[in-house]
């Protein structure tokens, strides 16, 4: 351990315990209640974060914050069980909505989920409103008793109530900061900044939502639980949609996408308006005031703000020196698969059969039959508008072909999603660098691939005792970039790189899934003859290794060179396969090129 | 149930929808076009129906003085805050969100401190009541329903017969060619917006008279104006009319038969039902 990471866990504990030690100095109540509020709003936060992560926004939380609420205050008062297990219960029924719910609209994409959420925020509110026997409808709950916990005893008091709030923020924000930087974590991320590339990347994406979604609704179900028991009374008007807006809110004033954000913004926002807490007028309108002042000059938020003042683009130079590098005659040689081909060549990989596409009328495939030997690189050519990339599309699993089937290594894959079919080795280069992480570092790139080939191994991983795992991951990841030439742009963001530099930066990201089949569309458009040349020379040396290649390109010399068989299409139907030498003479290919 | 209850809910149903159709087109303009989900847009009819109701009731002016000087109010007020509030945040979409809600509370904060927070009842200066065989219904009700109709109307002509129109389709349509086809983009937005919102104001004006007005009322009309808007379909303004008239007949409907409760749950399941299904809404183009 250095020296630095050694102050920042000191700086930590202290931090901890002076925290900690508060209620022994403050004995003002209103004071205290104002530190509860801010740890349960810090808490709330970092559980909207969670999902946040993944991309999804949710107005919802306020309906699982009620769920919670409502199941421990059933619990505990009707049915008369300890605070403990009615906490618990709280976290997993909300979980269980969550899961119900999730599943059904984490379908939906962008700013449809958003609204599906608030729908269901919104019934839920009158759900509570008219589910009288547990909620009490419109009259509330009143007289919820204090908690008490096993060797501790009763919670009475606001200063008792400030240790609970604390430990249950403190275990919130631990989990979260171990969550981030496990390798589930970091598909939540991945699946946020391009959900696109980490499907195809072979992350279940949809299932990684699903579980984020649940994850964070059951931290706030124990917070609805502690919420309830901390208050005398609840109603429905407790967790009106101003609560989930406050959760947002929290967020967006410290910052989106980082740990210290919804503190942050939870430690600004809940004392402001209490403060104020006799003008209730004003307040509103303060409350308003600060929050469009906040937004409109931070839209970052507080933390992202400060974030720009302390880290200000530090890469400048490296950018610079990127502009003048040119892709190595080396490129690849040391880079080498770690999954071994079988020898067995010659048998079917890939077998379409009769595959057609439409988008609503509009025919793009009509009955595409072609198989695919193993250790073969085939050319797929045709005008624009073909159907080449529907027929990728097809291939991956983007878009199902509407009739047809596809067999990968004697398996039917036809309706797979496109993840899996990355898991059984079908990886894909896109036309325009789709597949990167724009935002992110080549090297975050590249180890995210490597993270979601590896795959999250459960409690060990959270914890951070997969120490063997990150340590392949941070070493392959090295290994990568000097075989691949990227170890010089290492730390600039994708979006940053030359074109040719964010190609090679996607290939290598494909290679490290280790495909059996590796699809390329249109690998060297935009490339110089020299780039060209270089990118020609790897794929043949992965063809030595066994990998399989389809590829679409509009360059003839690149396609003529590499591969051994070639398929033309227009309109969506094949006209020609065979040789280059067939292809080049073959007198239907002639018209539909040149016309005629 | 005799027919004339019947009757009843359905011309209920009419005038509410009609309201609600000014609402929802104005939120659609600017959800659509603008790409800003505006919460305060329910504030601003709030605020119409409040400011009508202060210069009738306290000030004393008549009712078409009211209406021109509060549709002037409420579109300058939607000029200042689109220009210093929202207009600077409208490329990201999320955090426009958030600063919508900040003119939420704004608004909702500064109305209460003027006005106080107690119920406030308007009354038009037309009473009386029509009767049209098995029904009856007042003048004050027909009036909203006639002026609701023919703001709606000038509204339809000027989308769809006017240059402004066009250029307003065009933005829309892709910002960056109308901007090299000549069309000052920023300068559509800004009128989009204030006509948008100027909708909603003249919508709680003319619907001031039938329920009590209250400051935080408003953000009920945005969820309104937003189930509306998704279930006939961002971006579409036939789409918004029927989404209108669907929800105020199974407000109406359901909550004389029912109770209002049940009809809200109703009405955001079939939103619900409606995004899950097809998200572009019942006649709207946006693709999924």
């Amino acid at each position: 351990m250095n020296s630095s990471v050694v102050w920042k866990v000191l700086i930590a504990i202290i931090g901890w315990t002076l925290i900690a030690c508060v209620p022994f100095l403050v004995k003002n109540i209103f004071l205290l209640h104002i530190f509860n509020l801010i740890f349960m709003g810090s808490a709330l936060g970092l559980s909207w974060a969670i999902l946040a992560r993944t991309g999804c926004v949710s107005f919802a939380h306020n309906a699982f914050l009620g769920i919670g609420a409502y199941t421990s205050v059933f619990l505990v008062m009707q049915i008369g069980v300890p605070f403990l297990i009615g906490f618990l219960a709280a976290g997993i029924i909300a979980g269980i909505f969550t899961l119900v719910i999730g599943i059904i609209v984490l379908r939906l994409k962008g700013i449809f989920f958003v609204l599906s959420t608030f729908c269901f925020a919104q019934i839920m509110l009158r759900v509570f409103r008219i589910a009288e026997p547990i909620t009490g409808g419109l009259n509330g709950i009143r007289g919820i008793p204090k908690p008490t916990l096993p060797f501790i005893g009763l919670f009475e008091s606001h200063a008792h109530f400030y240790f609970l709030f604390f430990l249950y923020t403190s275990v919130v924000l631990i989990f979260t900061v171990r969550l981030f930087s496990s390798s589930m974590g970091r598909e939540f991320k991945a699946i946020g900044e391009n959900i696109f590339a980490a499907e195809s990347m072979g992350i279940d994406t949809f299932g990684r939502k699903v579980t984020a979604f649940v994850i964070s609704s059951v931290l706030v179900g124990f917070g609805g639980s502690l919420h309830a028991h901390y208050s005398y009374f609840i109603s429905d008007t407790t967790f009106e949609t101003v609560k989930a807006i406050e959760i947002v809110v929290y967020n967006i004033v410290g910052g989106v996408g980082s740990i210290a954000g919804p503190i942050i913004g939870a430690a600004i926002m809940i004392p402001v308006p209490e403060l104020l807490s006799g003008f209730v007028a004003y307040q509103i309108a303060l409350y308003g005031f600060i929050l469009i002042l906040i937004v409109r000059f931070f839209p970052k938020g507080i933390w992202g703000g400060v974030k720009e003042v302390i880290y200000p683009r530090v890469y400048v130079e490296d950018l610079t020196r990127t502009k003048s590098l040119q892709l190595s005659s080396q490129l690849g040689q040391e880079f080498s698969m770690e999954f071994k081909a079988n020898d067995n060549n010659n048998i079917k990989l890939l077998e379409c059969s009769n595959i057609s596409r439409s988008f609503s009328g509009l025919v793009a495939l009509t009955n595409i039959s072609f198989s695919v030997t193993k250790g073969e690189i085939i050319g797929i050519v045709g005008p624009n508008g073909a159907g080449k990339t529907t027929l990728f599309n097809t291939l991956t699993g983007v878009l199902p072909p509407n009739r047809g089937r596809i067999v990968f290594e004697g398996k039917e894959i036809t309706h797979l999603r496109p993840y899996k079919r990355n898991q059984l080795g079908i990886t894909r280069v896109f036309q325009n660098v789709e597949g990167l992480y724009i935002t992110a570092s080549v090297e975050e790139n590249l180890s995210r691939a490597l993270v979601a080939k590896m795959g999250f191994k459960g409690i060990k991983d959270l914890f951070g005792l997969e120490k063997e795992k990150h340590r392949r991951i941070v070493q392959r990841t090295q290994e990568i970039m000097r075989s691949f030439g990227l170890e010089s742009v290492s730390r600039e963001v994708a979006k940053n790189l030359p074109h040719g530099f964010q190609r090679l930066l996607e290939l290598a990201m494909a290679l490290i899934a280790e495909p059996k089949l590796l699809l390329l569309d249109e690998p060297v458009s935009g490339m110089s003859l020299e780039e060209m040349n270089v990118i020609a020379g790897l794929l043949e040396k992965l063809q030595q290794q066994g990998l399989t290649i389809i590829v679409v390109e509009h360059n003839v010399n690149f396609v003529m060179r590499l591969c051994s068989h070639i398929m033309v299409l227009d309109y969506g139907i094949k006209i020609a396969e065979g040789t280059p030498e067939e292809i080049q003479t073959n007198s239907e290919v002639i018209r539909a090129f040149l016309g005629g | 149930m005799t027919l004339s209850v019947l009757a009843q809910m359905f011309f209920n149903a009419l005038i509410i929808g009609t309201v609600y159709a000014l609402l929802a087109v104005g939120f659609n303009l600017v959800w659509g076009i603008l790409g800003v989900f505006n919460f305060a847009h329910g504030h601003f009819y709030m605020l119409g129906a409040f400011l009508a109701w202060w210069l009738m009731a306290s000030v004393g002016l008549g009712f078409s003085i009211s209406f021109i000087l509060t549709t002037i109010f409420i579109f300058i007020l939607a000029a200042v805050s689109f220009k210093l509030v929202l207009e600077p945040l409208q490329e990201n979409e999320f955090v426009c969100v958030i600063a919508s809600l900040g003119l939420v509370s704004l608004i909702e904060g500064v109305v209460s401190a003027i006005f106080g927070g107690e119920p406030r009842i308007v009354r038009l200066p037309i009473s009386g009541l029509a009767s049209f065989g098995v029904f009856v219904i007042s003048y004050s009700r027909l009036a909203t329903l006639g002026i609701s109709f023919i703001v709606i109307v000038v509204f339809l002509y000027l989308v769809y017969f006017t240059k402004f129109g066009r250029a307003v389709r065009a933005a829309a349509w892709d910002p960056e060619i109308a901007q090299v086809q000549g069309i000052n983009v920023s300068k559509i937005y800004l009128f989009t917006f204030c006509i948008g919102t100027v909708l909603a104001g003249i919508g709680g004006m003319v619907a001031s008279h039938m329920t009590p007005l209250m400051p935080h009322m408003g953000f009920e009309f945005a969820l309104k104006a937003f189930i509306i808007v998704v279930i006939g379909g961002l971006g579409s303004i036939p789409g918004a009319l029927m989404g209108a008239m669907i929800i105020a007949f199974i407000e109406s409907f359901i909550g004389s038969l029912i109770n209002t409760t049940v009809a809200t749950i109703v009405s955001f399941a079939v939103v619900l039902i409606i995004l899950i299904l097809k998200p572009s809404g019942l006649m709207g183009t946006v693709s999924k």
